[in-house]
């Protein structure tokens, strides 16, 4: 220490900046022991969780399931309504509904990636015309650019002439959720916002070959209603599909098989990829619907692990004959 | 000491010039390491720019300038690297990404008369050759239109394909060249639209960065006068649902009216090549097939019975090669010999 440091550090200032020290500590103790959270952060409040609503109806046997074969999609989907009790059956006067077709690509709807138009507005019809909703919504989360996927898609334009009101997935829409004994949906963001205001819930798919889930139907459609980077999920899809269905219970699922892209799913690009297989199916169990569906594929349902992993967990049936289900022809 | 009781003084030491501008130049080091992460916190993009120091952002510019006349860009180009290009083509994307995908760029392109009339290009920049071609021949689709079909309708477009892979279908043109894996999907079939994709094809693959040229093993030309035109596919993992086959070829003859398909794959070494067979064996045995015995007059050829098919595997140096699903014995046999007599002129050669 040289002489100038001595003349700066004589006792009595030595004794002052150590209690100012020691007080210093001291506080940042206190302070951090204040703030010191024994449970450590958690990514989300517990009452933040929320329950996507079961927006089930009471089933009626041998009214499950309908398959109608015809090669127009607007007659097939009222035919196949029509035989499991009419949409009057699903939706009550002045109910709310919100249909989740699938918009996931930015693709155009000849190309079958996407749900066809005419058959999202027809539904739309049923609801408004025969059933007497309130209103219907058209929401759904997709994986490319969400005004995009709308317009390119057609839907946000058939929706919208039909009466319906298209909700674009903002983040404010999305909520946080856990399904019980679930493996991925552990306070995951779900596109709740449209739902907590709905009374039923419908669905409204392609039959797809996938290049991972080997096939997109109803079940993969609820994919959409998934926010975060859900592509996590890919490395096991199938647990994902399943689990997607226990934490989803819609009132009704139409599943279109009028063209199946039965090669290059589930984005497709070619007209060859599709396949004329003339089905619609309306069923109230999506695990039966897509063991029917993916034999438009050329598949079987144990193909398809996912469907004997839902049917596991009771939220279907993957023997969708043990549901007797009503067969009818519509030329 | 020179210091006044009860009265404190302070001494302020003289900040040298050199103190001075280091402390001023690591204030700016540290201001400007502040500014490159708060400014990209407020430009997040979903979809990727990351640019590497070659081809990309010539490419950008390059798409950009394409523009078939009568067309307009719909978009904005748009770009995904492998980490976020499931927000482009989802379940699709692990297939590309394990194919060694490195970029993809995207738009759309609009008639300026039709409003129903447009096209979306995905040029996929698969790294090598190899893999573009891989990823191309593996989504063929099967009822594809020879190129030289595109003559139809545009006359300057039958140079397109001289050189390279591609077909077109009704509404679509898919083609490889160099490095990468390019799709036009039009929404529409309509000869205006087609004629338009194909302008913006011919320019793209005359304008593209990288005309390297992938080649097919001659062997697969030459082991057989039936070989179904275009059926080559080129897998860089996972042929024939085996882990085990990476950098396989498989090519489908037509033999007295049964489609048969071979597969090739060359290993470092011989011993490599000899394990591989021995491996695939035992992955066809416990997956349910059945070895069975014949006159194959190939060494150490193995025969085996997959649910009514028949699988023919071998190896000759370093080449593991075989029949996969043929419907007989003996057309196996007739198909493995004429390969095995190939492989081993090449070898000798």
């Amino acid at each position: 220490m040289n002489e100038k440091n001595e003349q700066q550090l004589n006792r009595r200032r030595f004794l002052a900046r150590a209690v100012k020290a020691g007080l210093s500590i001291a506080a940042a103790g206190v302070i951090a022991k204040t703030l010191y959270d024994r449970q450590g952060p958690s990514a989300q409040p517990p009452s933040d969780l929320v329950t996507i609503p079961d927006f089930s109806i009471p089933a009626v046997q041998g009214r499950t399931i309908s398959i109608v074969k015809g090669p127009d999609r607007v007659k097939t989907v009222d035919k196949a309504i029509d035989l499991l009790g009419g949409i009057e059956r699903f939706v009550k006067p002045n109910e709310t509904v919100v249909i989740k077709p699938n918009v996931a690509f930015t693709s155009v709807p000849a190309l079958g990636a996407t749900a066809n138009p005419g058959l999202v507005a027809e539904v739309i019809r049923l609801c408004y015309s025969r059933a007497k909703a309130k209103r219907v919504y058209i929401t759904d989360n997709p994986i490319n650019n969400p005004a995009s996927c709308f317009t390119i898609s057609q839907i946000g334009k058939a929706a919208t002439q039909a009466g319906a009101e298209v909700i674009l997935p903002k983040l404010n829409l999305f909520r946080p959720t856990t399904l019980e004994k679930s493996k991925y949906i552990r306070n995951w963001p779900v596109l709740y916002e449209p739902l907590a205001k709905a009374d039923k819930l419908i669905g409204i798919a392609p039959v797809k070959s996938h290049s991972r889930a080997a096939a997109s139907m109803s079940m993969k459609n609820f994919y959409g209603l998934l926010g975060g980077r859900r592509n996590l999920f890919h490395q096991d899809i199938n647990t994902i599909i399943a689990e997607l269905v226990m934490l989803v219970k819609p009132t009704l699922v139409i599943l279109d098989g009028t063209e199946t892209m039965v090669t290059n799913g589930p984005t497709g690009g070619s007209f060859s990829d599709l396949k004329r297989t003339d089905t619609v199916i309306a069923s109230c169990d999506p695990v039966a619907a897509d063991s029917f569906g993916c034999s438009l594929l050329g598949l079987k349902p144990a193909d398809l692990p996912y469907l004997a992993k839902a049917q596991s967990a009771g939220a279907g049936t993957a023997d969708y004959q043990s549901l007797k289900p009503i067969i009818a022809n519509v030329t | 000491m020179a210091q006044t009781r009860g009265k404190t003084t302070r001494h302020h030491r003289k900040v040298s010039c050199g103190e001075s501008v280091i402390s001023i130049f690591l204030l700016a080091v540290l201001f400007i390491i502040g500014l490159s992460i708060v400014i990209p916190q407020f430009n997040l993009k979903t979809s990727s720019t990351i640019v590497t120091p070659d081809a990309p952002k010539s490419l950008d510019s390059l798409l950009d300038s394409i523009v078939p006349d009568g067309f307009e860009p719909l978009s904005e180009i748009a770009v995904y690297s492998a980490e976020n290009l499931y927000e482009k083509i989802d379940g699709k994307a692990p297939f590309y990404v394990d194919s060694g995908f490195e970029m993809l760029y995207t738009s759309w392109l609009k008639s300026k008369n039709n409003e129903q009339l447009m096209f979306e290009f995905y040029v996929y920049d698969m790294a090598e050759p190899a893999n573009a071609f891989s990823v191309f021949s593996i989504q063929k689709r099967p009822d594809a239109l020879p190129p030289t079909i595109l003559l139809r309708k545009s006359e300057a477009v039958g140079a397109l394909f001289e050189t390279n892979f591609g077909y077109r279908t009704e509404n679509a043109i898919f083609f490889v060249k160099g490095k990468y894996y390019i799709e036009l999907i039009g929404s529409a079939e309509s000869e205006p639209l087609f004629n338009a994709m194909t302008e913006f094809a011919k320019q793209l693959s005359a304008e593209l960065p990288d005309q390297r040229q992938f080649s097919f093993p001659q062997q697969l030309i030459t082991a057989g006068d039936n070989l179904i035109p275009g059926s080559i596919k080129f897998y860089t993992g996972n042929a024939l649902g085996f882990d085990g086959f990476d950098n396989t070829f498989t090519a489908v003859y037509n033999i007295d009216g049964s489609n048969v398909t071979i597969f090739l794959s060359e290993r470092p070494d011989e011993k490599n090549a000899e394990q591989l067979a021995e491996g695939y064996c035992k992955f066809l045995i416990n997956t349910g097939a059945e070895e069975k015995s014949a006159d194959i007059s190939i060494d150490k050829a193995r025969l085996l019975d997959f649910y009514g098919t028949i699988e023919l595997v071998f190896n000759n140096g370093p080449v593991v090669a075989g029949i996969h699903e043929a419907d007989d014995i003996e057309t196996a046999v007739r198909l493995a010999r004429l390969l095995n007599v190939i492989l081993k002129t090449d070898t000798e050669k």
